[in-house]
């Protein structure tokens, strides 16, 4: 250990540029990132707010909030937030939108303009509840001109969900718009409403079919906009607004006239989605989905458990493969696929969809 | 901790502070630096943190033993129980899955019932680098080439947390003297580091996510779902996002080491310029390819012997150098392609030299040279970003067969495809400038213009970080 020996140039210099550049000593660099970061916090505080605002509850949110809200204030007197609200405009963004963004709407592969269905229920947004809300029609049957319309909406286990699906069903008569988002669920619609995007979703796309999957990110504290979290050991209060989250969704989605295919948990090897969460919100998916006409339930737990829970890996087509993430969450594409395939097959065989 | 994170950022801060209070006292910089390693390390999973310093004391001990051995076997035995524990963590840890279930289908395939317990083993991060890294070290012991170093020097080198995940693949001899000397805290290249973190943060947090999102993900995903020419452009887009991506997160990794006053060799030297396979495996993850030439294909014997042989170590070496990547067949295959690349490319060498043909200096020819390289190149890439062989097969068909509309193809995708690849044809001395002109300005005029840039960067990038593609590797 040579404790005795001269400092020396960190680099040494290798072209007449190299020479040109003045090396700074660490009291300036130390400076530069504190003004580039005071810089940034001030031009940026609206977003790095809502970025902490929509952070798990806890601590972390606490302290991140304790420094972005005096930041915040700061670059709304000095009018300095302006800057960053422009930048975010000028991407097309609204600088006020949930943290994720907006989703993405992927054109049409038919260039067919989406034709007009009959609504089934009421048309207008009453929530919770299946009552009063009769049978859609039969699933349409496609054309060209006018393909099935399938939405799947969801956490990031419905961005893989959409993927095999798309692979199951290669055909001009479908079109297939996914909407999965990562990170997102139901418990925190201070960070994402998926209320309010599937609302979206049905004016938008009118939809035949929505396929949901949610739940990844949902055995947590629940978030009431305006209220007190319900701490997910509450089970009795958990349990009912959770129970009511899920009968919004399937309420917009059937009421709108489209059917609905939820897709339940699969066993997780993960402190994330312990079995008692799994179990607590798969028994809630599939009760709303029997109060509501049009909604069927597929249970993932009962197509990927092995002696009565998480396995990694499925004997498919006679092959052993592996089809869950090392994360002990998330599928792998192949898990995906499988997955999506009984999803299309339940499409086909019970919601009568013809392509 | 990924590094373009508000975690990381905090992080960075503090130990830059502690860094150069500490530096006048080496015992209290060397204890400092390895908390904050293992800290950033811990940040993923504070389970697999014994890992690492499992490696370390494997590597460590290995090359005490390697030192203190009497006799050539003594040597030899030291060297192979260093290099075995090491490699047996890896395997272990990212092949298990892999051999267990392929084993398991050919025994079933035959009738035979299955062989090995099927577990599932999680994945450490970084695990592929710090290996390699330890590897390196005791080899190099055992050829002479460097001594043991004390033991907290080599916990710092093989920890020190720029490197840790992905790489640069740093050697020891590299690295350990900068530990075992005083940095100078009055000549940081701020500059060059500027440059290298805010550039690769623009690569990672722009180009790479808006690629990938736009083209690269809906397009591998479901492929029989796009046109041939989407198919063609998520090709060259995905040899884009894979180089923004991970050159992009090498160039932050050399950036804050560059604060902290070290030297990291360079990893990238604009690669889809390369006139050859050859010559791309120069510029391409540059300590990888360095790592396996001097620790696989020497010790097979390099080109030492017949072509035959040759041609043999070259296809092994890139075969191992594609499972190294991952434990999939699609890996393998894309090992083998560069392999039989690497072996045509001494071919051509070698009868051009026979018949004294020189290698073509004008324009034309380079310029088609190069474009042929990028062509093979995305080739591999095809395989390597695929889920399975058949799909790349399936793609490769559709690239000829499936033409028809391509709303995925946007001015935009092909703009940042394009400015990817243009920016590697401009000239190096350009940056220098750039460097060297940011250098000379003020401490707030500095902070002013970087957190702007920020700004920018954070605009036009999605909210939320992709983990980098080379941390699974």
């Amino acid at each position: 250990m040579s404790t005795k020996t001269r400092p020396r140039p960190a680099t040494k210099p290798a072209s007449p540029a190299e020479i040109r550049r003045r090396p700074a000593p660490a009291g300036k660099v130390l400076v530069t990132m504190l003004v580039c970061f005071l810089v940034w916090g001030l031009l940026d505080a609206r977003s790095l707010r809502r970025a902490a605002e929509a952070s798990p509850i806890g601590a972390r949110r606490t302290a991140a909030l304790a420094v972005l809200d005096p930041l915040y204030d700061l670059s709304r007197v000095t009018g300095l937030d302006a800057v960053g609200a422009r930048a975010s405009e000028a991407m097309g963004r609204d600088p006020n939108q949930e943290p994720g963004g907006p989703i993405s709407i992927p054109p049409s592969t038919t260039g067919a303009p989406p034709a007009p269905i009959t609504r089934g229920g009421t048309g207008g947004m009453r929530l919770a509840g299946g009552g009063g809300i009769p049978l859609p029609p039969p699933v349409r049957v496609p054309t060209k001109q006018s393909p099935e319309r399938i939405v799947v909406v969801g956490d990031s286990f419905a961005i893989g969900l959409g993927l095999g699906i798309a692979r199951d069903l290669n055909t001009p008569l479908v079109h297939l718009v996914q909407q999965g988002r990562e990170s997102t669920g139901l418990a925190r619609p201070d960070y994402f409403n998926w209320l309010a995007q599937v609302k979206a979703d049905v004016e938008r796309f009118r939809p035949d079919i929505i396929v949901a999957m949610f739940g990844g990110n949902d055995f947590q504290d629940l978030v009431v906009p305006g209220g007190r979290p319900v701490a997910r050991s509450d089970v009795a209060v958990w349990t009912a607004l959770y129970e009511q989250r899920v009968a919004d969704v399937m309420h917009i989605a059937t009421a709108a006239g489209a059917r609905v295919v939820w897709v339940g948990l699969p066993p997780a090897h993960s402190p994330v989605l312990p079995p008692t969460g799994v179990q607590r919100m798969n028994d809630i998916y599939e009760t709303e989905a029997a109060r509501f006409p049009g909604v069927e339930y597929l249970s993932s737990w009962d197509l990927f458990a092995r002696d009565g829970g998480y396995a990694a890996y499925l004997p498919i087509g006679g092959k052993v493969t592996q089809v869950r993430e090392s994360d002990g969450v998330h599928f792998t594409f192949a898990g995906y696929a499988y997955l999506g395939r009984h999803v299309v097959g339940l499409m086909h065989s019970i919601l009568g969809l013809k392509t | 901790m990924l590094f373009p994170t508000t975690d990381f950022a905090i992080f960075f801060g503090l130990v830059f502070l502690g860094h150069w209070l500490l530096n006048p006292y080496p015992l209290r910089w060397k204890l400092f630096m390895t908390a904050a390693s293992y800290v950033f390390y811990a940040w993923w999973d504070p389970r697999l943190v014994w890992l690492l310093a499992a490696s370390t004391a494997i590597s460590q001990l290995g090359s005490l033993a390697v030192a203190a051995a009497k006799t050539p076997s003594g040597k030899r035995a030291a060297m192979i129980a260093g290099v075995g524990g090491n490699l047996g963590m890896l395997c272990w840890f990212k092949y298990y899955g892999f051999f267990a279930v392929s084993f398991d289908n050919m025994l079933r395939s035959a009738g035979l019932g299955s062989a090995f317990p099927l577990l599932q083993v999680t994945l450490p991060v970084g695990i592929s680098f710090y290996t390699f890294m330890g590897i390196s070290y005791v080899v190099d012991v055992y050829r002479g080439v460097t001594t043991p170093a004390p033991w907290l020097d080599f916990i710092v080198y093989q920890s020190f947390f720029p490197h840790l995940v992905a790489g640069p693949i740093v050697r020891a001899r590299e690295l350990v003297p900068q530990i075992q000397q005083r940095r100078d805290p009055r000549r940081i290249d701020i500059g060059r580091a500027a440059y290298l973190i805010w550039g690769g943060l623009f690569k990672k947090v722009v180009l790479s996510s808006f690629i990938a999102s736009a083209i690269v993900d809906p397009v591998f995903g479901a492929p029989r779902d796009h046109s041939a020419l989407e198919i063609l452009v998520a090709v060259y887009g995905y040899a884009m996002q894979i180089y923004a991506d991970f050159s992009g997160y090498t160039d932050i990794a050399i950036g804050i080491a560059l604060l902290l006053g070290f030297k990291l060799p360079q990893n990238f030297d604009a690669p889809y310029t390369a006139r050859s396979e050859q010559d791309f495996w120069r510029r391409w993850h540059m300590t990888l390819s360095r790592w396996l030439r001097d620790y696989l294909y020497v010790p097979l014997g390099g080109s030492r012997g017949s072509d035959a042989q040759t041609y043999r170590n070259l296809l092994i070496t890139m075969v191992l150098g594609g499972l190294w990547h991952g434990a999939a067949w699609t890996f393998v295959a894309w090992g083998f392609l560069h392999g039989i690349g690497l072996c045509v490319g001494k071919l051509r060498r070698d009868r051009n030299e026979r018949l004294s043909i020189p290698e073509p200096t004008d324009p034309w020819r380079i310029g088609l040279q190069r474009f042929w390289t990028f062509q093979f190149v995305c080739l591999g890439w095809l395989l390597f970003r695929a889920d399975s062989i058949a799909t790349a097969g399936v793609m490769l068909v559709r690239i000829f067969t499936a033409w028809g509309p391509s709303p995925l193809v946007t001015p935009l995708v092909l703009l940042a495809i394009g400015v990817g690849i243009g920016a590697q044809y401009l000239p190096k001395r350009l940056p220098q400038h750039v460097e060297a002109s940011f250098a000379q300005l003020t401490a707030a005029v500095q902070g002013v213009a970087l957190g702007v840039t920020l700004l920018i960067i954070t605009t036009l990038g999605p909210q939320g970080v992709a983990p980098f593609i080379y941390f699974r590797f």
